[in-house]
């Protein structure tokens, strides 16, 4: 199981008054980055990607009400894709 | 993006700028106050039924840089992308904050100074400086002041505004134990900041005749003579080349500010026009001063 955190350099911030789990999170690259805004389920799979969760794609079908199976492919290729953004990174496996 | 989400970038950007350029700041106000010192709404006024505190609200991010590294720090910023709208010299009449804006993140204010502090701004600084802890802010960890630190800033700016009845000195001082408040009282002793602290507070009569009464009397009771908070900050200053220069900063117009204001560098002819406004608002409010001295003189007669 892969496991994620937060590369330096990455600010986040959750805006005031959202539930929980949040509809909403930005991120910028600091200080030179420009801020991007993920929402609802792309939000909730890199919230719960930086929380440690074991298995992404079963919080995320937790959270939308769909079996694991529906959504493991798209969680999977969006996880890749916020890592190629440098926005999510693996972390080191530990031998 | 919500202002209150720009603010925090703000400061998550200016603490990676210094910690790659070895400069110290201090992220005050706004979102770094203490969870404790923000006010709490019940949890019947809450979604989620829990009691909870309410976000500051600020239009830019505040930070305290160390003396010595102001410079750098302007520059290095410079070079990210930000551009100074206003230098120490155009702010307040406490020439203590520059502010500097970005084309995408909300603008910063930054403080070499905090009005109210008396002892050197180096000294002040590193005493501040000795007691920070770090927080998080946009999940960047940034230096804050000391809890007490941050009572006694809340407290010494709401005086400054003449808020003397802001829930921040609510919370930072009448609702703080005995022994919090003799924590700040202590540190604003230290810092020379206890005539600030004593106006915010209500006990500014116990320093009569000490240097910064009228200053601090002047401010926190929103005096709305120019003039005589002209002749109090004067006064105030301990040196006298430095109230020398305090006082002509204070009645000569401001450039860079009547640059903002036009869009354009001001022409020379609007610069005289600006002098000359000046001078007339100053002879108007010394008017006005000894008409109302005079009224009150012969008001007690």
């Amino acid at each position: 199981m892969t496991v994620y955190r937060i590369p330096k350099g990455v600010a986040f911030v959750v805006p005031d008054g959202e539930p929980d789990p949040p509809g909403v999170v930005f991120l910028m690259h600091v200080p030179d980055g420009f801020p991007q805004v993920l929402q609802n389920s792309a939000a909730w799979i890199w919230l719960s990607a930086v929380e440690g969760e074991p298995d992404v794609a079963d919080a995320v079908a937790h959270l939308v009400g769909r079996a694991k199976h529906e959504v493991a492919a798209d969680v999977e290729v969006f996880l890749a894709d916020l890592v190629g953004r440098g926005l999510l990174e693996e972390e080191p496996s530990v031998p | 993006m919500p202002t209150s989400v720009s603010i925090r970038f703000t400061h998550a950007a200016l603490q990676a700028i210094a910690e790659d350029n070895d400069i110290d700041l201090l992220h005050i106000k706004g979102p770094t106050v203490d969870e404790r010192l923000l006010a709490v709404v019940s949890a019947g006024d809450q979604l989620c039924g829990a009691p909870g505190t309410v976000a500051r609200q600020s239009v830019d991010a505040d930070v305290l840089v160390r003396p010595a590294h102001v410079d750098r720090l302007f520059e290095v910023m410079h070079r990210h992308g930000w551009t100074t709208a206003y230098h120490f010299a155009d702010g307040s009449a406490f020439e203590h904050a520059a502010t500097l804006t970005h084309p995408v993140l909300s603008p910063a204010d930054v403080h070499r100074r905090f009005p109210g502090i008396g002892i050197d701004a180096s000294t002040a600084f590193e005493r501040l400086w000795a007691e920070r802890h770090t927080v998080p802010i946009a999940g960047t960890p940034c230096p804050v002041p000391s809890l007490r630190a941050q009572r006694l800033l809340l407290i010494v700016h709401a005086a400054r505004g003449g808020a003397l009845d802001h829930s921040d000195i609510q919370r930072s001082w009448h609702f703080g134990t005995e022994e919090e408040r003799a924590a700040v009282q202590q540190l604003a002793d230290d810092l020379g900041a206890e005539v600030a602290l004593a106006a915010g507070t209500g006990r500014l009569e116990e320093y009569h005749g000490m240097r910064g009464y009228e200053l601090w009397k002047a401010l926190s009771t929103n005096e709305r003579s120019h003039v005589r908070i002209w002749v109090a900050r004067v006064r105030s200053e301990a040196k006298v080349a430095s109230a020398l220069r305090t006082a002509i900063r204070l009645i000569l117009p401001n450039p860079r500010r009547l640059h903002t204001t036009l869009g354009r560098r001001p022409t020379a002819r609007e610069m005289a026009r600006a002098y000359a406004q000046r001078a007339r608002w100053g002879l108007g409010e010394v008017a006005e001063l000894v008409r109302s001295t005079s009224l009150g003189r012969r008001g007690r007669r």
